[in-house]
């Protein structure tokens, strides 16, 4: 019954959900006549063209896919680079290239784009004179920021694709993608703003560009090069004319470009005119007037076709006389244009294509639907009867009339069920006191007389099948009525108990149990794995017994409950409907091992609830599979994350145990002024450098501590310093007189970006990980300011600066490391080792480790490294298992195994990851800080305080709630039919405050589920997803997702349809501890200080984008559409 | 939101532009025109009828009373006179909202949270930053008579220039907020939403005249007026046009798909500014003048009293909406300064001028 959406909440999954839905919906496909071949697994198609005036080559061409938000598809590599979707090929020395797309993108918006490959990537000069120095048909070597893109609306195989400068400026008029017109809107778009990529400003800008040059089409038009006119073609004639037109314009900005330019910087310059005017060009530059004009255009491709035929017929080329033809065409324009200066070529009326016309006309189409749609949302139920609502206020009558009539029948079946919960565990305990051969005369139903010991022969049933003899079963009576409990012990465990023990007992339940007016049945049924079980209670004990212990006695380490069908039947208030409900429970024990006193505490691993809500039959049909009746299912369940480390503040599993930290285990805690620091500069020898003086503040703000920390820069390298610490007197706060100074240290820390010398915020780094003790108030590290990722933001200079202290909890004596020697059993060698014990609070060993130093053989910079669990038999340490080996770099030495050891963390359940504490040499070998444990003692113990680096606490690993009901019009005088069925389906997923993972779904009347979304000829229905978290660079980014279908819909009076709308949003900025004044724009995060925060929307409309909505002023989300009309949603 | 509309609209051009006024007073040195001269100064002229000026800018929570305007011009200006020829530099900060009483009532109720009550919006506002050159030539066609015609060319920056007119029905504050209206919006830089799109700065010219006239000895008249005709063009303006509808209105004036809907874009725009007119009847025997001013709604009359003393002029001035001030004038200065208010918290009428003129 229950499906997991754990997958669908990944933001790929959710792209991935958005496409197939589309697809759907829309019905959109491809050339599927064209040919195909398959890459690996997946279905591709090619198409091919010309880079360039086909004179670029070795450049990398990628035919990349236009996403649901307009943008080229990338893909995160594993170094978390991101780069542009789609398999790469290199243009040929022809300057042509071929590349492939899946075929399930074929019939959607691409781009085209040519990028440089290691400074290999060049173009053949075209200029008889020459370009940049370099000789005619030389190779002219393109820049890191040559990039050349082409779109396309609707791609398909066998396409021909150019990819050229031309090509480019409508590309990036096509991307800048607000316009506006005060018409119309189709034969006269004005300007452009965002940037999206669709197909109405792809066609648009396409077409426009290929009318103000007199091409037939810039992206078809096989182009060829002035200096290629002579070669033979394949072409006619008519389309040589054409490709010889078009490559001299393209060739035309090699004379243009300035030679300091490269040609992207040229471009920009023309694209930035081109989006200014709206693609109208400026004719002829008037005197003292900039920018490229088309007259510079025409007649530079003139003069170079000219000169390019004049050449090759000195050579002795045979050059076609269409290459003349073309010469007087372009002399024909430049004379058109020769007394138009300062006149702007009118942006050219085009004729879209059918596709992009569509999107065109569905943008009002679509406004209408939205603003219908966030109506119907704010009226989701009907609630305004006047008013349109997303459910049918009929449907919604239905539904509220059941829910109140189970309702009843629940309320009334509650109170029972607790106290059959209750006489349940009397049962237990009484019970076990009777296993242990002392029955409780002073249990509850002892004393009610509710109990009956019963002498069965075994087996008994198919749950102790396997054991013979005889038993006692108690029976728990309810008038004539009986609940049967019987015991199993299971020596089948892991741990192997002693004979006639065991660690793991079983209570079946099976009968009835009558509390109140209720009756309960508990029955064989299938559990959540849908597997056959009788109800039963797991309990599994740290010591084996031979029978089940009083809970008084022994407190079991997990409990595992099961009861798969609990059935009772209760009156609603119109009629009466059988309940039937499934309970699944696994309960973990955690004590707190540095605590020996610690009280043992439950954190639920896992819950799982099911109520079945069946009415009466609501008709008599002759046919039973007519019989119509209402039912209802809700399923909660519950997995937690962290349940085998966090240590409770409850007895029992309770909601407010998740995501907060055990008191006095937390590291997130500040206090105010703890400390200060004066960062500035200083002249050492002939040296200026950096030094941060640091000051550890009492309670009352007086000085403890006063350093001062220099730091000397490396002259090479940024990311090298070395650092000193001296000792400071502060009596005079203006004038701090320098005391004694260690030995510097070289240190490694990553730069900021540009930098050439190390700087002070690196220094600052490296003081935030120290840990000052502050006599009276614990103990700190320095709460410096700090950006995305935790690094120091930088630092006010020459002036005092109070900080805040981070709070460590620091465990004095929690270590204790001694070394030693040993022979493993089985080992040939003896090796090294050092043991690692944390101490409990008694100061005895309560967590033991060893880890082993393994020579390799002819090796001394490596050395295998094993870690082994220890057991104290008879005070003496005994090795219990080991992990697998794993190889280390360094020195094979126990105090260089110390130091690394020395940064790991040790994980403690119930309080979390502790460091040791031990004093460090740092260095920097091979270009790696190395820390170096100064103070080494062999073969003694040796106590170190542990430092709690990261806290635990209890997450939900997933929650899902899933209701859908099948209900029936009920009301008198009319039909009893189905209204249709419901479904609602949410999941949560939390590991952290701000950081989860929602997915709900939403939909009624519906026949199907296509994938997540319900969907039908009348269905409504909604999926809203939201996804929180960090992203590779350690910045928050929260990804949301919102599809809507709506079945039957009427647009304009028009055919009943099916219609699908879409929305992603992608918001991204960063946490600073820096007070910016900005606030997080999304949903998480709200009340946190960020830099840059940026979240957008992207609504689509029957697959095609449409809209882009933000929050223009607090609270108010406005919806965009690329026609310049705009929505404000809400309310 | 409408009361977003309106205090952006109103307001926030405020906010970049501390500085209003006329140079009216510059052109009453009757003395100082004929002599060649480089000057500098700035000149302030502001009055809002239904808040104080700096409520204008922070928002309506001072002493109100019904209006209908609100309207301020500054300037800062440098230039050289010789020979009758004038030739400045001037940078200027314009801005004229005007609006019906129960306009201002509404705007105020919804600042305060009081209950808004049913009537129509009617707001026009012109505002801009300028900044451009003028050429000024004193023509004497008869003795008594001077003519100084004034050209000014100037780019425009900063712009909002809008229209809103609807009505509301009742409320207190946005959420229960019953109301409707359409709104027509200009601008470089949207204070509404946050459109945002490539666009270029304005042109502006403006004709400007003086005419002076000596009766006799004891009487003279000195008629200015300013943007006497005038255009702002752009050929790039953003603009927002659209419904504005909160909680469904009973007959809204148009129809808003919900909230408010309507499109943003560039397009190309021109419009123009009322003229300023400011004169003044000069009797020489009490040395005293008696003066009119009017920009749009906003009309006052003054009585200004002068003392000479030495090379030194000073003067007492009065003017019909309470203003009271000062005036001192030499060869080199022209000072104006008067206010309706002490408290500059309650000023709602200001004029302040300084010219400093070095002569040679």
């Amino acid at each position: 019954m229950f499906r997991s959406h754990q997958g669908a909440l990944s933001r790929v999954s959710l792209l991935a959900v958005s496409s197939l839905f589309l697809a759907t919906l829309s019905g959109c496909s491809g050339n599927s006549s064209s040919s195909r071949s398959s890459s690996g697994n997946q279905s591709v198609e090619r198409v091919s063209g010309y880079v360039g005036a086909a004179n670029i080559t070795k450049a990398s061409i990628q035919a990349v896919p236009i996403t649901n938000q307009g943008q080229p598809e990338v893909e995160v590599g594993q170094d978390n680079e991101v780069s542009f979707a789609g398999v790469k090929t290199t243009s040929t020395p022809l300057g042509a290239y071929q590349a492939v797309i899946a075929n399930e993108r074929v019939g959607y918006p691409t781009a085209l784009i040519a990028s440089p490959v290691e400074g290999t990537t060049v173009l053949r000069c075209e200029s008889v004179s020459g370009c940049d120095g370099v000789a005619y048909q030389g190779s002219v070597s393109l820049g890191d920021d040559f990039e050349y893109r082409a779109l396309v609306t609707d791609i398909a195989a066998n396409m021909a694709i150019n990819i050229n400068w031309l090509t480019h400026v409508a590309n990036a008029y096509a991307f800048t993608a607000y316009i506006d017109t005060t018409d119309d809107g189709i034969n006269n778009p004005d300007t452009p703003q965002e940037g999206v990529y669709n197909r109405y400003r792809i066609d648009l800008a396409n077409k426009q560009i290929s009318a103000i040059f007199t091409v037939p089409d810039i992206i078809s038009v096989q182009p060829i090069a002035p200096s290629q006119v002579a070669e033979t073609t394949s072409l006619n004639l008519a389309l040589q004319e054409q490709g010889i037109y078009l490559g001299a314009l393209l060739s035309s900005i090699q004379r243009l470009k300035p030679a300091q330019q490269s040609y992207n910087q040229f471009l920009n310059g023309i694209i930035e005119e081109v989006n200014l005017r709206q693609a109208s060009w400026l004719m002829k530059r008037a005197d003292g007037q900039n920018g490229v004009a088309l007259y510079d255009i025409f007649s530079a491709a003139q003069a170079m076709l000219s000169e390019n035929i004049e050449f090759l017929r000195n050579q002795g080329r045979q050059v076609p006389a269409i290459a003349d033809r073309v010469v007087a065409t372009l002399a024909s324009r430049v004379a058109v244009l020769e007394n138009r200066e300062g006149e702007y070529f009118p942006a050219p009326q085009i004729e879209l294509s059918e596709s992009a016309q569509n999107e065109f006309n569905r943008i009002s189409e679509a406004k209408f639907f939205i603003q219908d749609l966030n109506d119907r949302f704010l009226n989701f139920t009907g609630q305004d009867a006047d008013k349109p609502s997303f459910v049918d206020r009929e449907y919604v009558g239905h539904v509220n009339r059941y829910i109140n009539d189970v309702n009843v029948a629940l309320r009334a079946t509650s109170p029972d069920l607790m106290k059959s919960f209750a006489t349940l565990r009397d049962g237990i305990s009484y019970y076990a006191s009777v296993l242990n051969g002392a029955p409780d005369a002073n249990n509850p139903l002892a004393m009610a007389g509710r109990v009956q010991v019963e002498r069965i022969q075994l087996p008994d049933n198919e749950g102790i099948e396997d054991e013979t003899g005889v038993s006692d079963k108690l029976a728990i009576l309810s008038g004539n009525e009986k609940l049967y409990l019987s015991l199993v012990g299971d020596d089948n465990t892991p741990r192997q108990p002693q004979d006639g023990q065991f660690f793991l007992f079983r209570l079946y339940i099976e009968g009835v149990l009558q509390e109140g007016d209720t009756r309960f049945e508990f029955n064989v049924g299938n559990d959540s794995n849908n597997r056959q079980t009788k109800p039963f209670i797991e309990v599994e004990y740290e010591e084996d017994f031979a029978t089940l212990p009083p809970f008084t006695a022994a407190e079991p380490l997990t409990y595992q409950l099961i009861w798969p069908e609990v059935k009772s039947t209760k009156a609603g208030g119109e009629t009466n409907y059988d309940l039937t409900q499934l309970f699944e429970a696994e309960l973990v024990g955690i004590s707190d091992p540095l605590q020996p006193d610690s009280e043992f505490r439950y954190n639920a691993k896992s819950l799982r609830y099911r109520l079945l809500t069946d009415g009466p039959e609501l008709n008599s049909p002759a046919d039973p599979e007519d019989v119509l009746r209402d039912s209802a299912e809700g399923v909660v369940t519950l997995t937690s994350s962290s349940w085998s480390l966090y240590y409770p503040e409850n007895k029992w599993p309770s909601v407010s145990d998740y995501l907060t930290f055990r008191p006095g285990f937390d590291v997130t805690q500040q206090e105010d002024a703890v400390f200060r620091y004066f960062a500035a500069t200083e002249t050492i020898g002939d040296s200026v450098i950096n030094y941060i003086d640091v000051l550890s503040l009492d309670n009352g703000g007086d000085v403890q501590q006063a350093q001062r920390y220099r730091q000397y820069p490396d002259s090479s390298d940024a990311t090298l310093f070395a650092m000193q610490r001296c000792e400071l007197d502060v009596a005079d706060i203006n004038n701090p007189v320098v005391g004694a100074c260690d030995a510097p240290q070289d240190r490694k820390e990553p730069a900021p970006a540009g930098v050439t010398s190390a700087v002070v915020e690196q220094l600052a780094q490296k003081l935030a990980r120290n840990i000052y003790p502050l006599a009276g108030r614990g103990h700190y590290r320095i709460a410096f300011p700090t950006a995305a990722s935790g690094v120091v933001a930088t630092l006010a200079q020459n002036r005092w600066v109070e900080l805040k202290g981070r709070v460590v909890r620091l465990d004095a004596g929690l270590f204790e490391y001694q070394s030693g020697e040993e022979t493993p059993e089985g080992a040939d060698t003896s090796n090294e080792y050092l043991d690692i014990v944390l101490k409990d609070e008694n100061g005895e060993p309560a967590i033991l480790q060893r880890y082993r130093l393994l020579l390799i053989d002819g090796e001394n910079e490596r050395y295998n490294l094993q870690r082994c669990a220890l057991i104290l038999n008879s005070g003496n340490r005994e090795v219990s298992g080991c992990d697998a080996q794993i190889e280390v770099s360094g020195e094979p030495s126990l105090q260089n195994m110390l130091s690394t050891l020395s940064d790991l963390s040790f994980i403690v359940p119930g309080r979390g990851s502790y460091q040791m504490q031990l004093n460090k040499q740092y260095d920097v070998v091979n270009d790696v800080e190395v820390a170096s444990v100064t103070d080494f003692q062999a073969n003694t113990a040796v106590t170190l305080d542990g430092a709690l680096v990261a806290p635990i606490s209890l997450g939900v690993d997933l929650l899902t709630v899933r209701l859908a009901a099948d209900l029936h019009n009920r009301n008198s005088g009319q039909e009893q039919e189905k209204i249709g069925p419901l479904i609602i389906d949410a999941n949560l997923k939390v590991l952290a405050e701000d950081a989860y993972d929602v997915a709900l779904s939403f939909g009624y009347d519906y026949q199907y589920l296509v994938d997540i979304v319900p969907t039908g000829e009348d269905a409504q229905s909604f999926y809203i997803a939201y996804q929180t978290g960090l992203v590779g660079n350690g910045a928050p980014q929260e990804i949301g997702s919102f599809l809507v279908f709506r079945g039957g819909v009427s647009i304009a009076g028009g055919e009943p349809e099916s219609i699908g709308v879409f929305a992603t949003s992608i918001a991204e900025y960063e946490l600073t501890e820096e007070n910016t004044g900005e606030t997080a724009c999304a949903v998480a995060n709200r009340d946190q200080n960020v830099n840059d925060c940026d979240t957008v929307a992207y609504i689509g409309y029957k697959g095609s984008l449409m809209a882009i909505v933000r929050e223009e002023r607090d609270d108010v989300f406005v919806a965009r559409f690329f026609n310049g009309d705009f929505v404000i949603l809400g309310q | 939101m409408l009361k977003h509309i309106c205090l952006l609209v109103l307001a926030l051009n405020l906010m970049s532009a501390p500085v209003f006024g006329l140079e009216a007073s510059e052109f009453r040195n009757l003395d100082a025109h004929h002599k060649n001269s480089v000057f500098s100064g700035f000149s302030i002229e502001a009055s809002a009828e239904p808040v104080p000026i700096s409520d204008m800018i922070s928002g309506w929570d001072g002493p109100f009373q019904p209006g209908e305007y609100a309207y301020g011009d500054g300037r800062i200006f440098f230039g050289v006179e010789y020979q009758g020829w004038t030739l400045k530099r001037e940078q200027r900060w314009y801005y004229y909202l005007e609006f019906s009483e129960q306009t201002s009532r509404t705007f105020n109720a919804l600042e305060r949270g009081t209950d808004v009550g049913a009537g129509g919006v009617d707001l026009e506002a012109w505002s801009f930053e300028s900044y451009g050159f003028s050429l000024a030539k004193v023509f004497t066609p008869l003795e008594n008579l001077v003519i100084e015609p004034e050209l000014a060319l100037y780019r425009v920056g900063h712009y909002q220039f809008g229209t809103l007119k609807g009505f509301t029905e009742s409320g207190t504050n946005e959420d229960d907020l019953k109301a409707s209206a359409i709104l027509d919006y200009h601008f470089d830089e949207d204070k509404i939403l946050e459109f945002d799109g490539d666009q270029d700065k304005g042109q502006g010219i403006s004709l400007n005249t003086r005419i002076a006239y000596q009766f006799n000895p004891q009487w003279s008249v000195d008629v200015l007026l300013l943007d006497l005709w005038n255009q702002q063009k752009f050929d790039q303006a953003l603009f927002t046009e659209g419904c504005i509808e909160f909680s469904n209105p009973d007959n809204p004036v148009c129809d808003a798909i919900g909230v408010s809907s309507g499109r943003s874009g560039v397009e190309s725009f021109s419009t123009s500014i009322p003229v300023t007119l400011d004169s003044a009847v000069y009797y020489q025997s009490w040395d005293t003048q008696v003066s009119y001013f009017h920009h749009g709604r906003y009309r006052r009359f003054g009585v200004e009293k002068f003392w000479q003393l030495g090379s030194q002029r000073f003067s007492i001035v009065g003017y019909s909406d309470k203003q009271v001030g000062i005036g001192w004038q030499s060869l080199w200065h022209s000072l104006e300064l008067s206010a309706d208010e002490t408290e500059a918290a309650r000023i709602r009428d200001l004029r302040a001028s300084l010219t400093l003129r070095f002569p040679w």
